[in-house]
């Protein structure tokens, strides 16, 4: 086409014209890369979260929390949790020795309480259930988006671990009520899910740490998270 | 643990009551057997039992109120019969102010109890509470009335009961034991480790089932619980006017998910009990060993859903019993 813009589009012009595009691209993936570089707390949630929902998965969670009497206790138990439409956790108890036996099934709706010494299990609503006799609320660990909620995060930076590289966040409650002051976690990045969860009080005194270990894929059904004693007594509340 | 992060939950159903806690100790199973046994000492009708219609009709209409407003966590409904004697049973229990109040009734006795208890979330839990029955169709009125704590807390365990009744309980409620007067246990249990559990009881009770002696008198078993492979071993010893030992076995059986729960006295003491359970059905069998002279008595009882059935049979009295519940469950 004979046009005046046709015919100054000469070698030289579109030479200089391509080197403007291509500048103008790299410029967009530099920008891309910056932001994928520097994640945002709420992205690495969002990640870490969506992770955690793809299959079921078990993990040991280790470590130690402090008793509402101010001693501190080693604790220990095997977190299960099936994602999707029927969200299931179940938290069993390995330490403290005299826990052993007792595990705690949480769903969207409910919680049960299985008490090993006396055989008994405690079905509640999960908006009364008292679940944080170890100082910790076991609601929290299989469920991401409710940090995210709760806790104002910031990313601190990253960190060498022996799985690989991590984000470190950490933030306060945005709920003063709450036990605890300040909340710092480290996340894997390349498998984004949480390697441990360090709780504060005001005085920076550790109130838990906890590491995540073990972390697998697993089968798992709504059936065998639930599955109790059969000659339990069951209470419902 | 600091009163702030105890929750007070009162409201409270206890869906199964036919589920004893684990290797009872002889002593304190004198109260959980009952449910296995019923041994009336009278042998005729009991009085007073035709004229308290009006009194059922108000008391199912009571029952139907709290049903149309979900206040109601249970409501049991039931027929009772032994030996020329037949009545319905109601039972029920309702959230009221945090606290659990329950009521039962039989065509010449009325009950009611009230109950509470402490919540110390996966570390444990207590319940306490106390009920009250009055026999209106005996002359003079008979009462019972008795008051429990149980539950465990960490590693400890606790259970104790005392009551009085001015009659017999086998009056006063059906399928109660047969006897009078004061009754009470302390039963304690202490993990020693995760697989090592020991066990305590003191009791005064006058009807134990297979006992040589049956009147009211001190009963002291101590047992020693061993989880192994899955498995629990139990071995224990006893004494009510003379020794007795105690052995028994709860693990699961097969891949059905099947439990099996059996626990043998032998001695001054003997009978055995059977334990089966699946997720919705539940059997238990009881038989005395009619040794030196204790009577025998044999009790069965099933579970399935909401519906349980009791029979008991008791060769020294000559009695038996049939007794057949349904209990609808409420949020």
């Amino acid at each position: 086409m004979n046009t005046p813009n046709a015919q100054r589009q000469t070698p030289k012009y579109v030479d200089s014209q391509r080197l403007k595009a291509i500048r103008a691209l790299l410029g967009v993936l530099f920008v891309a890369l910056s932001w994928v570089g520097a994640q945002s707390p709420a992205e690495i949630t969002k990640q870490v979260q969506a992770n955690l929902e793809k299959a079921p998965w078990e993990a040991t969670v280790s470590g130690k929390a402090q008793l509402p009497d101010g001693s501190s206790q080693d604790l220990e138990f095997r977190l299960q949790v099936l994602p999707g439409k029927e969200q299931l956790a179940r938290v069993e108890f390995r330490k403290p020795g005299s826990l052993e036996g007792n595990f705690v099934v949480i769903s969207d709706k409910e919680v049960w309480n299985y008490l090993f010494l006396t055989n008994q299990l405690i079905i509640q609503p999960r908006a009364r259930a008292n679940i944080q006799g170890l100082g910790v609320n076991l609601t929290s660990l299989g469920d991401f988006d409710q940090i995210s909620e709760q806790v104002s995060l910031k990313l601190l930076g990253e960190e060498k671990t022996p799985e690989g590289a991590a984000w470190k966040l950490a933030g306060v409650p945005k709920d003063k009520t709450q036990s605890y002051a300040s909340m710092e976690i480290v996340v894997l990045k390349a498998d984004p899910r949480p390697l441990s969860l360090v709780l504060k009080d005001s005085s920076g005194k550790t109130l838990a740490e906890l590491n995540f270990k073990n972390f697998k894929r697993v089968n798992l059904t709504a059936r065998q998270l639930k599955k109790y004693p059969a000659d339990a007594e069951v209470v419902r509340k | 643990m600091s009163v702030s992060n105890v929750v007070r939950r009162t409201s409270y159903v206890k869906r199964q009551t036919l589920n004893a806690p684990k290797h009872d100790p002889t002593a304190s199973g004198v109260l959980h057997l009952a449910r296995f046994g019923y041994r009336p000492s009278v042998t005729g009708d009991f009085p007073g039992g035709g004229s308290w219609g009006w009194f059922f009709a108000l008391v199912v209409t009571v029952g139907a109120h709290l049903l149309a407003t979900s206040q109601a966590q249970s409501l049991s409904v039931g027929l009772f019969a032994s030996p020329g004697y037949l009545t319905p049973t109601l039972e029920g229990s309702l959230e009221a102010g945090g606290l659990t109040l329950s009521a039962r009734l039989k065509r010449d006795a009325v009950g009611f109890g009230l109950e509470d208890d402490l919540e110390f979330g996966p570390a444990g839990r207590f319940v306490f509470g106390a009920r009250a029955d009055l026999g209106f169709g005996l002359q003079p009125l008979g009462w019972g009335a008795e008051a429990y704590l149980r539950g465990s807390l960490a590693q400890v365990g606790l259970e104790a009961r005392v009551g009085y009744a001015s009659a017999s309980r086998a009056l006063l409620w059906a399928g109660e034991r047969n006897f009078g007067g004061f009754a009470g246990n302390l039963g304690a249990s202490y993990r020693l480790d995760p697989n090592h559990t020991l066990r305590a009881s003191l009791a005064y009770a006058g009807d134990v089932p297979g006992a040589i002696f049956q009147a009211s008198t001190l009963g002291l078993e101590g047992a020693w619980a061993l989880r192994e492979g899955g498995a629990t071993y139990l071995a224990g010893l006893g004494f009510r006017m003379g020794a007795y030992a105690l052995l028994g076995w709860r693990g699961e059986l097969g891949e059905e998910d099947t439990l099996l729960d059996a626990t043998l006295r032998l001695g001054w003491v003997s009978r055995l009990e059977l334990g089966l359970f699946q997720e919705e059905l539940r059997l238990r069998l009881m038989s005395t060993i009619p040794l030196g002279g204790a009577p025998f008595e044999a009790a069965a009882s099933l579970e399935g859903q909401n519906l349980r059935g009791d029979v008991s049979y008791d060769n020294g009295n000559q009695r038996w019993m049939v007794w057949l519940r349904y209990t609808f469950i409420f949020d």
